[in-house]
């Protein structure tokens, strides 16, 4: 932010705080929680609470940075839209093809006439209660990004049948998704947890499925539609389209890999993010990337790199590979980009050594700064217990910290500047200071109260109905709609402009001074 | 006039496939030769296309189609002893899972290959494969899955084949998303598919056929 760091807006970023020691590194990781926890498949894909707070327990076994979990992220809005979904007893639901709930331009009138509720229909009171995703550590709104969408409502081919030889009738249908369904179902998030970030999947959306020329005309539109229609009420949706996952080598293409990316960072709202999902990263060229980050170096941007570990990998191992793979990553991008290391779809029964070994690499070979040769560093790949044993021990049977509950901008902020409190520089310089700051989201139903009291920071969660507001005595003050401050913090307001919106009133700053000071605050972050 | 039967197949073009199909019997082209030289050859070109980055999943999904339909009229003419020449397959997407991608192309490639393919459909319990491997006798059974849940199914199902008497009676072929090569190794298959093109090579090696 321009006063208090820039708010990171892609996932990577999201799940990367600053003011760590180490590189973070978190997973997606569902089958595998609820296999670690013997959790019955019905309950943990049905009660979200309770995936959560399984996916925190996990979390805490490997020692990741964010708690572990996850959820079909990709059958929700079917589901409510009246899609048949199989529950399988020891595998998350899937959604029942054979049965599309879209299959003639009838049909698609049919379903645009039904009153759909996101927060009654399928299972979105149990999402919405839950609190969105909670894998990066804060409320997030949680979404199939259209393109998958559509193939979760029609079918791989039909869609494609469609796109080809109807297209009138496919652009139809992406215009029903992104309207009718994701822009209600993510304001429902939005009012009952808060959330501000919101982050759409589309595993269907990557190359080799479709060209890179595809997800130009088809993908990226509607996901730029879809951020439009989210920004208007304060959200930032944003997709992770364009996965490179060509499963023969021989057939790798750098030229390929750029238009995907090129596919990737238009998802993300134009953010230099990129993605490493889905495809076999342990034997692809990682120069092709550089060589793809290297415009916005040339610019003084920050490019941020989610690096994946592949599912299969991770499970068939050998840990040698794994550790490799992650110790290539760190070495090719860790100096010179915004590096996460991200463990791609755990498969069920994958070994934990493997896991804890990926844990272990990153944290080791990930110390910050990052060293000059990474081989001189040694690796330790610590001997652990079996989860069920961990359990038993103090760490396993602690209860999972309970931390006030943040909604809104308030976690947002939190998640990224609660890394200061670690600071010795910052809890020396402001053991005696008191001063707090409001942030003021006008459009949105909380605001955030940040707290500097002895040589502590602390983000609150403050409703913003006028009593409330006008009750609070800060030092400082920022208030604009949501979609003002993203604009303003993410720098992409220029002076004149926010002036212009300061004399208009759209965007009200009290105690400039202390504001600026909170600016250099956080500068420690990066000490 | 097989060559443009080809194109269409090639294309996509499921309407002219079909209508170019049925021209071509009703002017008295021989089945088989509809067959080898227009529409195996549209799906044998696509295969080269994918090798080359030039088709993606989205192309080889329609070429698929077009090929279903041109050979749902050609197949019916075609005698005993014309189908099937380099071997018959089940397939089929295991229990408790709907994913059906990978197999409509996996079913063009291995027909185009010369096979007989009998496909059951996705969602198939243990106790299906393991009646029609029964009472069909293929050469191979193919496993398909999209989920690393219901990867494990492929292992019960050969588990089961050991049981029942089978297992040495027919080759097991596994693909799909989670699967490798180490995860068939793992549970006994006799091979593994990365993608379509790759498992009707594989296919055909089983079989010994070139």
């Amino acid at each position: 932010m321009a006063q208090t760091g820039e708010v990171k807006k892609d996932l990577g970023s999201l799940i990367s705080r600053g003011g760590m020691e180490t590189l973070t590194i978190g997973a997606q990781c569902h089958d595998h929680v609820m296999y670690l926890t013997k959790s019955p498949a019905k309950k943990f894909y049905s009660d979200f609470s309770f995936n959560f707070e399984m996916g925190e327990i996990v979390g805490r076994y490997y020692n990741m940075d964010f708690p572990a979990g996850g959820f079909d992220i990709y059958d929700l809005e079917v589901e409510a839209l009246g899609g048949k979904l199989i529950y399988g007893e020891n595998s998350m639901p899937t959604i029942d093809f054979r049965y599309p709930l879209i299959k003639t331009p009838e049909d698609l009138k049919k379903l645009k006439m039904k009153k759909v509720d996101f927060y009654k229909d399928g299972r979105y009171p149990t999402l919405l209660k839950g609190g969105g995703i909670a894998q990066a550590g804060m409320t997030m709104v949680s979404f199939c990004s259209p393109f998958s969408l559509a193939v979760g409502l029609m079918g791989f081919p039909a869609l494609i049948k469609a796109m080809r030889k109807q297209p009138n009738f496919a652009h139809e249908v992406f215009k029903f998704i992104v309207d009718d369904v994701l822009t209600p179902s993510i304001k429902a998030q939005n009012d009952a947890t808060g959330a501000l970030m919101g982050i759409g999947a589309d595993a269907w959306a990557c190359v080799p499925n479709l060209s890179p020329d595809e997800m130009k005309e088809w993908v990226v539109p509607y996901n730029q539609r879809v951020e439009m229609n989210a920004k208007k009420f304060g959200v930032m949706a944003m997709n992770v389209s364009g996965d490179y996952c060509e499963e023969r080598i021989e057939k790798f293409d750098p030229k390929i890999l750029h238009a995907s990316f090129d596919v990737e960072v238009a998802s993300m709202g134009g953010t230099p993010a990129i993605f490493l999902g889905m495809g076999r990263w342990q034997d692809y060229p990682l120069e092709a990337v550089r060589d793809y980050t290297e415009k916005f170096r040339k610019e003084g941007k920050t490019v941020s790199v989610t690096a994946g570990i592949n599912a299969r990998l991770l499970r068939d191992g050998p840990v040698d590979k794994i550790v490799d793979t992650i110790k290539r990553y760190i070495d090719t991008f860790a100096r010179d980009h915004d590096l996460t290391i991200f463990l791609m779809n755990v498969p069920y029964d994958t070994p934990s050594d493997h896991i804890h070994a990926a844990v272990a690499a990153t944290h080791t070979y990930g110390k910050l700064p990052i060293a000059d040769n990474l081989d001189d560093i040694k690796l330790v790949i610590p001997k652990r217990e079996s989860f069920d044993e961990w359990l038993k021990t103090e760490e396993g049977k602690k209860e999972p910290p309970k931390e006030p509950e943040r909604k809104g901008l308030a976690g947002l902020l939190w998640q990224q500047m609660s890394a200061i409190n670690k600071s010795k520089k910052f809890q020396e310089q402001y053991k005696d200071a008191k001063m707090s700051f409001l942030y003021n989201l006008t459009d949105q139903k909380y605001s955030a109260l940040i707290i500097i009291e002895n040589g502590t920071l602390d983000v609150k969660e403050i409703k913003s109905d006028k009593e409330t507001l006008k009750s609070l005595n800060v030092d400082g003050l920022l208030a604009c709609k949501a979609e003002l401050f993203f604009d303003f913090s993410a720098g992409k307001l220029s002076k004149g402009a926010a002036l212009i919106k300061m004399l208009t009133g759209k965007l009200k700053v009290k105690g400039m001074k202390k504001m600026q000071e909170l600016g250099e605050i956080m500068k420690l972050l990066n000490e | 006039m097989l060559t443009d039967l080809k194109k269409a197949v090639l294309e996509g073009d499921e309407e002219i496939a079909q209508e170019l199909a049925q021209k071509a019997l009703s002017q008295g082209i021989a089945p088989m030769a509809i067959v080898n030289q227009g529409i195996i050859p549209g799906i044998q070109e696509a295969g080269e296309l994918w090798k080359r980055n030039e088709y993606f999943h989205t192309d080889i999904i329609l070429c698929a189609e077009a090929f279903r339909l041109a050979m749902e009229i050609i197949e019916p003419k075609l005698s005993e002893g014309e189908r099937g020449t380099s071997g018959k397959i089940i397939i089929g997407t295991v229990a408790g899972d709907m994913h059906n991608l990978g197999k409509i192309m996996v079913n063009a490639t291995l027909r185009g290959g010369g096979f007989e393919v009998i496909d059951l459909g996705e969602d198939v319990a243990q106790d299906m494969f393991i009646q029609k491997v029964k009472e069909l006798s293929p050469n191979i059974l193919g496993l398909g899955c999209y989920m690393t849940t219901t990867m494990l199914e492929m292992k019960d199902i050969i588990n089961r084949l050991n049981k029942e008497g089978l297992r040495n009676k027919i080759k097991v072929m596994i693909g799909g998303v989670p699967t490798s090569q180490e995860y068939a190794d793992e549970i006994g298959a006799d091979a593994w598919g990365k993608d379509a093109f790759d498992s009707v090579e594989k296919a055909k090696k089983l079989m010994g056929v070139s």
